[in-house]
């Protein structure tokens, strides 16, 4: 198993993702080759509900909120 | 990138045995030698991140159809983590240090149980440093 095939399986799950300078938080949309999507929903450090995409080869790691 | 590979084992009922014969390859695959026994070349497959996505056998032998999504970090470094699968582990990675209980280890990633009840997916190629 593969970081897409498992991050498949917490799509609408809150998730935060960490790059080496920033990090988005927001609900998981999508998976799909070497990408992903998020809407953000932090409102200090991005525009409200604006869609992220984001590009694995870029992510440190994700971590999927309890809540 | 996928990687593929095709085999072909040939029944040789006279010795018991089922040995790769036919053996093709997409480039940085492991090397599959022929005459290896079937099963021994599917063990070094499998461990190495492919899965078997087609299986047929027929009168005079088996076919094999084997991929592998994305090709696997360091074997090193995933036999770290399966080593301490169960245990706490803090991990540096370009995105910070995060630590937890190691539940899940993949061909690129481990899966990291906080405890806070958050799970941590963390790509293996972005850890710099683990400890436990």
């Amino acid at each position: 198993m593969n970081f897409e095939q498992l991050l498949q399986g917490y799509i609408g799950r809150t998730v935060e993702a960490f790059l080496m300078n920033n990090y988005y938080t927001g609900e998981l949309l999508s998976v799909s080759n070497g990408r992903f999507t998020l809407l953000v929903t932090d409102p200090s450090y991005q525009t409200p509900t604006e869609i992220v995409t984001l590009f694995t080869g870029q992510i440190a790691f994700v971590r999927i909120l309890m809540v | 990138m996928a990687d593929i590979v095709l085999l072909r084992c040939s029944n040789n009922f006279a010795r018991n045995t089922c040995p790769v014969t036919l053996a093709t390859s997409s480039p940085g695959t492991p090397v599959i030698p022929l005459g290896s026994e079937m099963a021994a070349a599917l063990k070094l497959l499998l461990d190495n991140g492919f899965t078997i996505r087609s299986s047929e056998g027929d009168n005079l032998g088996f076919s094999y159809t084997l991929v592998r999504e994305s090709a696997p970090a360091q074997p090193g470094l995933i036999e770290y983590f399966e080593q301490r699968i169960g245990q706490t582990v803090t991990v540096e990675t370009n995105g910070g240090t995060v630590s937890g209980v190691v539940i899940l280890v993949g061909t690129d990633v481990v899966q990291l149980h906080e405890p806070t009840g958050d799970l941590l997916l963390v790509l293996l190629d972005q850890v710099n440093a683990a400890y436990s």
